[in-house]
């Protein structure tokens, strides 16, 4: 589904460059569940945001279901991610002037389809991660476990073939942290490609492979015996 | 470091850490405070006429207004040349002065000019006390050979040599006369309602014509002194009284038809209810610019309240009171708008010569003496200091420290901030489009006023001005040289002219045979050999004078004849004598003048301003010179060369007049149109920069609110929104108030635009097209504002937006 080969990305200011990636060789076949880890500042959200095209590569090729995208042009981007993509951020992201349901709906917002099956999707959705009730309130008014699983619902609802989760748990608790795996594991269960950075081993664990990263480079890439 | 010395160096910070904001903030609260500065200064000087006079709010001018059908209903400011002496008869102690402009020319050697002079009674200079130079004005006129003249005449005739008891040889209505100088006054001022250089004064027996005591004539300006409003009010019914003593009796003038008021001398000016209303309107320009202003002021602040909100929690933990919060915030909100306003009257400084120009005004800003501008600017800083700071002070200051300081985001203005804020962008909007809207209606009927059919040709017709200056012998000949140029088509003679009537004789002018209450106020307009087809009229029923038919021609009337004689009427007197049709009048006999045949029907001619209705008009013919003429040209070619030549030619052969003439347009120009042009010159400027001053907030709401919403909009381009999804999100939003913003301005431009082309009588339709356009040019604004500032956020990365924080 995903190849990367010798994908890199510097960032310049006026004194120095700053490699954030060198030299990155990824493949994630459909189907997969990886996540990737390593310490703080090693590009492991500047990699996910490059295999979520809000990022462009400085150099290298990035082939999305046999087409490289490396260079397209943003409005082909754009149709991508709202078409195949699916986004979950640590801090949710979710907009503040927006009810939950409001929020979700977002998802669908720039694709066309008949008003009513829109509705349907948002609601099946929210019913999914258990939201539904709290659909009428703003992020502000609801805990952080909710706020996950509302941005888990908006990622969802266009049902997209890959997934990409940047540290998804890390502003929850033990518990809230477990439910949003629970959910992001059945998905997977139901065909979707799913691409997480953690820094959680036991949720990397959950995961079917585990990437690791340092200083803009992948380590290894472990299989876990299935 | 003190308290205020921190809360000025947070100021100062505030200021250049966010350069963009403090530009358009001072820079549009400057643009605002230099509009009102101006219109202002405009207004002030509109509304305080004769107001320099030590006794101007006792003088009053006796107005008298006639109540007869078809005769216009304003009050005219003018009354019989010997009224005061009659009113002296009955009321001795009541004082009062006269003021006469007459047609004057100075004698030097073989060169003459003219000059404005004006006959007064010798006492004068006792109620107008104007400031003397030399001499003592309220003594010396009691000599009936004696003038007092403004500074420019002394120097103009005398030089620096002393001007009192130097003599001037003056010829006043043919009749010369040599005055010696008793005194000189300080120039008038331009914002004094008369402009005589030359005072002479008012002896009987010189000056008195036929008129002179026929109730009903208007010659001259009266003036009484009043202690008190209440006195003079009093005495307008001791008029009443007196016209049923004396005026009445006389049998020239009805009960009923005719009244006497007294009019305060510092109302005169802007007297005219079109006038006034113009003056009001640039005021209200003025003080809604300065609001759009303060709006920016308001929207940018409160927008940006959130930036500041740490400040205020560390400076509450701190143990800042609220007070002294709302203290520093306000003293930022003045010092902010002292720093405007000092940028301001540099602006208005530097663009007084062009809005003096643009206005036809000599205006200026003084800063001592007692028009100086520092106190008003003074009172103004505070005042918008004290609007424009007093809300964002309150919002800032009600911030809870530790909500602030636990949360990791800053706080925005709140649900209500951002509501206020869009009323008040609603607010900016609808003036600027009703601005706009009159901008475009004002330009249209100016356009329309300068290429409007006036029922002649407007083009190639030349006027000469002081034909009747000419002795009555000499005014053939003038007129044949003028016909014997090369490139001149036509000559004729008439008492009016477009734009010129000295004398304007109207009567009541009915059907024969009908009642006289049927008829209507009618003008009598004597011209002379080939009137219509010099000025191109129309004929529209009957036939011209023509010299073949002995009655069309009043010069050859025996004195006292009962005879009927031939008249040409316009179109509007066919209609107002309630004839069916045009042609229905001709050959039929009018009465109230002796008694009229009607030949012909002209088109009509709108000879004045095109506020002015066109009055009923019956034209007769005479081949003899007739009093107050003017003559007039048609000529081919270029206008400029001809008025070279018609002066050349003049200095040939009336050598002993001034020569004063000007083209058709020019004079329409001067006479009616260049008021209401100046006006819309002067509105419109307001306007344009009411607009761009909105602009400049919008600007900076967009910059502050797309920053806010960067993260936003990275959120959505994550979900697949492409660069036209944001850009029509961000754009559109801004869209919303413009169109409520034209709910709102509509009714108003079109109720406030009706009214003002009421005004006038020769005006276009309000038409549709100008909102639409109006509307469409805003939004168009608008976008193209927003637009720079969209387009770079709904271009960017959306990982870089959600780095954003």
């Amino acid at each position: 589904m995903i190849q990367l080969q010798d994908v890199s990305r510097t960032y310049a200011s006026d004194e120095v460059e700053t490699t954030a990636l060198g030299g990155i060789d990824l493949h994630v076949e459909g189907g997969e569940f990886v996540a990737i880890m390593g310490p703080s500042g090693c590009g492991k959200s500047t990699l996910l945001n490059i295999l979520g095209t809000i990022d462009r590569p400085s150099g290298g090729r990035y082939v999305f279901e046999g087409e490289d995208i490396a260079r397209a042009p943003e409005a082909e981007l754009a149709k991508l991610r709202r078409d195949r993509l699916g986004f979950v951020f640590q801090s949710f992201n979710l907009i503040d002037e927006l009810t939950i349901a409001e929020n979700v709906a977002l998802g669908l917002a720039y694709r066309s389809m008949p008003a009513r099956e829109k509705k349907d999707r948002i609601a099946a959705a929210m019913d999914r991660v258990g939201i539904a009730h709290r659909q009428r309130h703003h992020p502000h008014q609801l805990s952080g476990g909710q706020q996950q699983r509302a941005a888990i619902a908006r990622a969802i609802v266009g049902e997209p073939r890959l997934i990409l989760a940047d540290e998804p748990t890390g502003n929850l608790d033990t518990a809230n942290g477990a439910q949003v795996m629970e959910i992001l594991q059945q998905l997977n269960a139901e065909g979707a490609t799913i691409v997480m950075v953690t820094h959680s081993p036991a949720h990397a664990d959950i995961a079917k492979r585990t990437v690791h990263m340092l200083d803009g480079r992948i380590l290894a890439s472990a299989r876990l015996a299935a | 470091m003190s308290s205020s010395a921190s809360a000025l160096v947070s100021f100062y910070r505030a200021l250049t850490r966010h350069r963009l904001f403090a530009l358009l903030n001072i820079g549009g609260l400057a643009l605002g405070i230099a509009v009102f500065l101006l219109l202002f200064l405009y207004v002030r000087f509109e509304t305080g006429y004769d107001r320099f006079l030590p006794d101007a709010d006792k003088l009053y001018i006796v107005q008298e207004r006639y109540f007869t059908p078809g005769y216009r209903k304003e009050a005219n400011p003018y009354t019989m040349g010997a009224f005061l002496d009659h009113l002296h008869g009955d009321y001795p102690d009541v004082k009062g002065t006269r003021y006469w402009e007459q047609n004057a020319t100075i004698h030097q050697g073989s060169n003459v000019t003219d000059e404005h002079l004006t006959v007064v009674d010798p006492n004068f200079f006792t109620l107008f006390r104007l400031p003397a130079i030399s001499g003592d004005p309220t003594k010396v006129l009691g000599d009936p050979d004696t003038a007092v003249v403004t500074e420019r005449i002394a120097r103009k005739y005398f030089g620096t040599v002393p001007a009192i008891g130097r003599t001037l040889t003056i010829t006043i209505d043919g009749k010369t006369f040599t005055y010696r100088v008793g005194a000189v006054i300080a120039d008038l001022p331009d914002d004094f309602s008369f402009s005589a250089d030359i005072f002479i004064p008012l002896v009987r027996a010189r000056f008195a014509n036929e008129w002179f005591d026929h109730w009903g004539s208007t010659s001259l300006a009266t003036f009484l002194l009043f202690p008190d409003a209440a006195a003079a009010k009093a005495f307008e019914g001791e008029l009443a009284r007196f016209a049923e003593r004396h005026v009445f009796p006389d049998g020239n003038i009805k009960k009923g038809q005719w009244q006497q008021s007294l009019r305060p001398l510092v109302d005169n000016h802007l007297y005219d209810p079109a006038d006034r209303s113009a003056v009001t309107t640039l005021g209200i320009v003025g003080l809604l610019t300065l609001l759009i202003a303060i709006v920016n002021y308001v929207n940018l602040a409160t927008a940006r309240a959130g930036l500041r909100a740490r400040e205020v929690a560390i400076r509450k933990v701190l143990g800042g009171t609220r007070t002294a919060l709302l203290r520093q915030f306000m003293l930022e909100a003045t010092a902010t708008v002292a720093l405007a306003a000092l940028i301001g009257l540099a602006i208005a400084e530097l663009a007084l010569p062009l809005v003096n120009a643009a206005g036809g005004m000599s205006l200026a800003i003084r800063y001592a003496g007692p028009e100086s501008i520092l106190w008003p600017l003074v009172l103004m800083v505070v005042v918008v200091g004290g609007v424009a700071g007093i809300y964002p002070a309150l919002v800032l200051t009600r911030f809870r420290p530790a909500a602030v300081l636990a949360s990791a985001r800053a706080p925005g203005g709140g649900r209500a901030g951002a509501r206020l804020r869009a009323a008040l962008v609603v607010g900016q909007f609808a003036i600027a489009i009703a601005f706009g809207i009159s901008t475009v209606t004002m330009l249209a009927q100016a356009a329309h006023v300068r290429a409007a059919d006036l029922g002649f040709r407007r083009d190639g017709l030349f006027i000469l001005s002081k034909y009747a200056w000419v002795d009555e012998d000499q005014q053939p000949g003038v007129l044949r040289a003028y016909a014997a140029l090369p490139g001149v088509t036509a000559v004729t003679s008439a008492q009016n002219a477009p734009g010129d009537q000295m004398m304007t004789n109207t009567s009541n002018i009915y059907r024969a045979g009908l009642d006289e209450s049927r008829g209507r106020s009618t003008m009598d307009v004597v011209v002379g050999d080939a009137y219509f087809p010099t000025v191109g009229a129309r004929l529209i029923a009957g036939r011209l004078f023509d010299t073949a038919h002995p009655a069309d021609d009043t010069a050859l009337r025996q004195k006292g004849s009962k005879a009927p004689y031939n008249v040409v009427i316009n179109r509007t007197a066919a209609a107002n004598l309630g004839f069916a049709s045009p042609a229905a009048a001709i050959g039929q006999s009018l009465a109230g003048n002796g008694t009229m045949t009607i030949i012909g029907v002209v088109d009509d001619l709108r000879f004045r301003g095109p506020r002015e209705p066109v009055a009923s008009v019956e034209y007769r013919y005479s081949s003899k010179p007739f009093g107050s003429p003017y003559g007039m040209v048609r000529y081919t070619g270029d206008p400029a060369a001809f008025r070279d030549i018609a002066e050349a030619t003049w200095k040939r052969v009336a050598p002993a007049v001034p020569f004063a003439g000007r083209t058709v347009e020019e004079n329409l120009y001067q006479r009616y149109y260049k008021t209401d042009k100046q006006r819309a010159n002067l509105f419109t400027i307001g306007a344009v920069l009411a607009v761009l001053i909105g602009c400049i907030g919008l600007y900076g709401l967009a910059a502050f609110d797309t920053a806010r919403r960067i993260k936003e909009i990275g959120i959505r381009k994550t979900l697949g929104a492409s660069t036209q999804d944001v850009l029509r999100l961000l754009i559109g939003q801004f869209m919303r108030p413009v169109v409520l913003a034209n709910i709102v301005a509509w009714p108003v431009a079109f109720v406030a635009m009706r009214r003002w082309l009421g005004g006038f009588d020769d005006r276009i339709a309000l038409s549709p097209l100008f909102f639409v356009a109006v509307a469409l040019v805003a939004a168009a604004i608008a976008a193209a504002t927003v637009f720079a500032q969209a387009w770079r956020v709904a271009r960017a990365e959306p990982a870089r937006a959600l780095r954003y924080e």
